[in-house]
């Protein structure tokens, strides 16, 4: 079976319990948006389903075999990682930077015709063609973001994670994003991302995990996991969830007397 | 069979008198300018040709001078190079390689070793002769120098050019002992030539201070505790002499000039306590 | 590689080949071709013996130095980084003093070199520790400093306590570094440690390129950082400490020579490994040239020549950062 799973994943960070004990399923073909507020473990679980970070206790499985077994080349060809806003630390050109979503895939050599045509693909999908000469660092927050979003698909992964990837884009951009994510999803392409915004996820996600404190408050197809309940419990707000004409809307009243677990 | 051909190898070493012979020390040029003929002399060191570092004064600069690179010294062909110790490793391996003779000299830290090194360099130049001159100029100088019998003994300190003391063991330690000073270097604990303390010297000043008076144009930040104010507060109980830097680089000929200074200043210095 | 990269490579290489020549020719005394074919001309024996080496030792040290700022650079994300101003050759010419001079009956070439290589592996480790805390440019370049200034102050020290009435021409030496008079032997000898350290570091080529996007990105692509740090850590500790064993500390090689290659063959840091190489080459060949073309006095020594070039540079580089930045 294809597929992502987390089997009783517990982080502790400088002491303090960041994941408790989390049992999740991903499969491919599916945009899974995970929610929730500061400092529930969004990142800390990304980290730790991509192979960055290895869990004090349980596993990652990737096609049922131990993510941390897998060879590190092996694994970045299958999944690709965003991190949340990463640096660029050179002046690079934007052709280049696509180029480095290749690593996995070159060796001494250098970037070869396979990979050339890896990259123009990657360019087009993102929209990025236009701006391949050019610069990373005289590029718009939008056009940089796109940009790396270009370089995670430049590998063809089979599961895409990506941390807050809408963070600086304006809201033309972002639908733009969501749109991609949702292309992907529909290409084989397993797409987690994890997003401070409710109506996003709501959006483009097939299934919605809401984390709060290191444990699962949600785990279900879109809207139906974030019940006025759950949004209590997560935010300590009081909101109202109606029916919008792209979508569900969540309405936030006030703050609840429930506070987050 | 090795000592039936060492003699006539010896001879034959004997006859060739070099013709071209380099020195790259200062010293050992003080020395060849005096036992050595003037063609002999290809070149000197070029610390000779320098108002503050030469011993031999305006006679360094008659002379064509070296910067003691390997290269330069390749050029000039020599037959012999006279080398101390201040010499390059690199520079003295380099000439090893390329079969040039190179005699090394240590730095000599008794009269003896001194005359030494003078009869050494006369012999290789072919002058053994003009050696045991100069060997026999320097003992008179020194006998010239020497103190009275029973005449009393005057403590003293050498503070040679960068500010630092001669210690015992030293060659000017020995010029001191027999010009009839005693060193009084070894009273605060000075193992070898280096750095004193003011405090330790006002706290128990010498009868005798032999400073340098820096060549002009050659300034040094290490001299300039030889002109603290605070020296002035030892007064009449300390006198103060000039001793020229040049006379505290080297052995050899210097000696004979370094000694007849030392001798004048023993008696200024006796004349004053009276 | 692109064909810039390749046409600067040409270039680079072309002007080694002319410099070369002029290496050859150049010193107190002028040797010109007609000289190399005569036997009997002293100047034959001052090209073959003296100046031919010195060629080839000049190639080798720059080549490594250059290399070894290029690669430093790329996996710090810091262009002021470089083996001679953080600290690297400084601690490398101690670990060479420490057992020239203290060591018991350690004169054998082979044991100086592997101590300084030792002490240039310790301050590379030092300094990624350093650089991998996150501690931002500033520190890590103070750090880098204050290695240098330890490890300086460490080298005067131990000679001066060293029963050797030269310590303080010494300490110049070795603090000042110089190619002068330099024998085939001591090419023989660093060579090999300067081509195994600087193969090691164009293996790191892939990874440094994988660092642009941050040391997570990096790893989610595959990177094994801890082999990454490895091999670059041995790398420049080899091509370092041979050098500094052979020629004392020659600095700013591989800060300048990255800097200006960057914009000419691309800020990549793969692309840089190579030509910083051949550039770094170019560069100590062609002031040591220089050094030896001055004729008034004594030679100056190389290490006071690039230091000369470097600081200004240094300096120049730091405010263009700084109007970046700010």
């Amino acid at each position: 079976m294809s597929g992502l799973r987390a089997e009783g994943l517990r982080v502790a960070l400088g002491g303090k319990p960041v994941l408790t004990g989390l049992d999740l399923d991903f499969k491919r073909g599916e945009v899974t948006a995970i929610v929730g507020p500061n400092g529930a473990g969004k990142s800390t679980l990304l980290s730790c389903l991509c192979g960055l970070r290895r869990p004090d206790a349980g596993r990652v499985t990737l096609d049922d075999g131990p993510l941390l077994t897998f060879k590190p080349r092996e694994r970045a060809r299958r999944i690709a990682y965003l991190e949340q806003t990463p640096e660029v630390a050179w002046a690079i050109d934007v052709e280049t930077l696509v180029g480095l979503g290749r690593t996995p895939f070159v060796g001494a050599m250098g970037l070869g015709a396979d990979d050339r045509t890896a990259v123009a693909a990657a360019l087009t999908r993102t929209g990025m063609t236009a701006f391949a000469g050019r610069l990373v660092n005289s590029l718009s927050g939008g056009e940089r973001a796109r940009a790396l979003i270009a370089r995670a698909l430049a590998g063809a992964p089979d599961w895409l994670l990506a941390d807050e990837p809408l963070t600086g884009l304006d809201l033309g951009h972002q639908y733009d994003a969501l749109e991609l994510f949702r292309r992907l999803a529909n290409e084989g392409c397993g797409v987690i991302l994890t997003l401070h915004d409710l109506a996003s996820a709501v959006r483009c996600a097939d299934r919605i995990i809401v984390l709060a404190a290191g444990r699962v408050l949600a785990d279900a197809p879109a809207a139906d996991a974030l019940s006025p309940a759950v949004l209590a419990q997560a935010y300590g707000v009081d909101a109202r969830v109606t029916a919008g004409q792209a979508g569900p809307l969540i309405e936030v009243l006030g703050r609840s007397p429930a506070a987050s677990v | 069979m090795a000592a039936a051909l060492a003699t006539p190898m010896a001879a034959l070493a004997r006859a060739v008198v070099p013709r071209r012979v380099v020195s790259l020390n200062p010293c050992l040029d003080a020395i060849l300018v005096q036992v050595a003929d003037r063609a002999q002399i290809t070149a000197l060191s070029h610390y000779s040709a320098d108002p503050s570092s030469t011993s031999i004064g305006a006679l360094g600069r008659s002379f064509p001078i070296t910067y003691e690179t390997a290269e330069e010294i390749v050029a000039l062909r020599p037959d012999l190079v006279l080398a101390a110790g201040y010499t390059e490793a690199a520079t003295r391996a380099a000439l090893k390689r390329l079969n040039i003779r190179v005699e090394m000299f240590g730095v000599p830290s008794t009269v003896e070793q001194s005359c030494r090194q003078i009869a050494r360099i006369a012999d290789l130049v072919g002058h053994p002769e003009r050696g045991s001159t100069l060997i026999a100029r320097v003992n008179a100088a020194l006998a010239a120098a020497a103190p009275p019998m029973g005449a009393p003994r005057l403590t003293a300190l050498v503070f040679e050019s960068g500010g630092l003391v001669s210690a015992a063991g030293t060659l000017v330690d020995e010029l001191l002992t027999r010009t009839g000073f005693t060193n009084a270097a070894g009273r605060y604990g000075l193992r070898q030539t280096g750095p004193l303390s003011l405090e330790q010297l006002l706290a128990d000043p010498p009868q005798v201070l032999l400073a340098g008076e820096p060549a002009p144009g050659a300034p040094t930040w290490a001299d300039r505790g030889i002109h603290h104010p605070a020296l002035a507060s030892v007064g009449p109980r300390m006198y103060r002499a000039a001793f020229p830097q040049h006379l505290t680089f080297c052995g050899g000929p210097v000696l004979i000039e370094a000694a007849a200074v030392l001798s004048r200043i023993r008696q200024n210095a006796m004349r004053a306590r009276a | 590689m692109t064909r810039r990269a390749v046409f600067i490579m040409v270039c680079l290489l072309a002007l080694l080949v002319l410099l070369c020549g002029l290496s050859l020719m150049t010193g107190r005394v002028w040797a010109p071709i007609s000289a190399w074919f005569d036997r009997g001309d002293v100047r034959w024996a001052i090209v073959f013996e003296l100046r031919v080496p010195r060629t080839l030792l000049a190639i080798a040290v720059g080549a490594g130095l250059g290399v070894s700022g290029a690669a430093m650079q790329g996996y710090t994300r810091n262009p002021l980084a470089d083996p001679a101003a953080l600290g690297v050759s400084s601690m490398a010419a101690l670990g060479a003093v420490l057992t020239l001079y203290l060591g018991a009956g350690g004169a054998q070439p082979w044991i100086i070199a592997t101590a300084a290589m030792a002490f240039a592996l310790l301050a590379v480790i030092l300094l990624l520790a350093l650089a991998g805390m996150g501690s931002g440019m500033v520190s890590f370049v103070l750090a880098g400093v204050i290695l240098q200034t330890m490890a300086g102050a460490g080298v005067a020290l131990a000679l001066s306590l060293a029963p050797n009435p030269w310590a303080v021409s010494e300490i110049v030496n070795w603090l000042m570094g110089s190619l002068a008079d330099r024998s085939l032997d001591e090419v023989r000898f660093a060579a090999p440690f300067i081509a195994l350290g600087v193969g090691l570091i164009l293996f790191t080529g892939r990874g440094l390129d994988a660092l642009t996007l941050g040391e997570r990105s990096a790893a989610s692509l595959g990177i094994d950082l801890r082999v990454l740090r490895g091999l670059l850590a041995v790398g420049v500790a080899l091509t370092t400490g041979a050098s500094v064993a052979v020629t004392g500390v020659i600095g700013f090689v591989g800060l300048i020579v990255p800097h200006l290659l960057r914009p000419l063959v691309g800020a990549r840091p793969s692309a840089l490994l190579w030509p910083s190489a051949v550039g770094g080459a170019v560069l100590v060949l062609g002031a040591d040239i220089l050094v030896r073309a001055i004729h008034n006095g004594s030679e100056l020594k190389l290490g006071i020549a690039m230091a000369a070039l470097g600081g200004p540079f240094f300096f120049a580089l730091l405010i263009s950062l700084r109007r970046r930045t700010a």
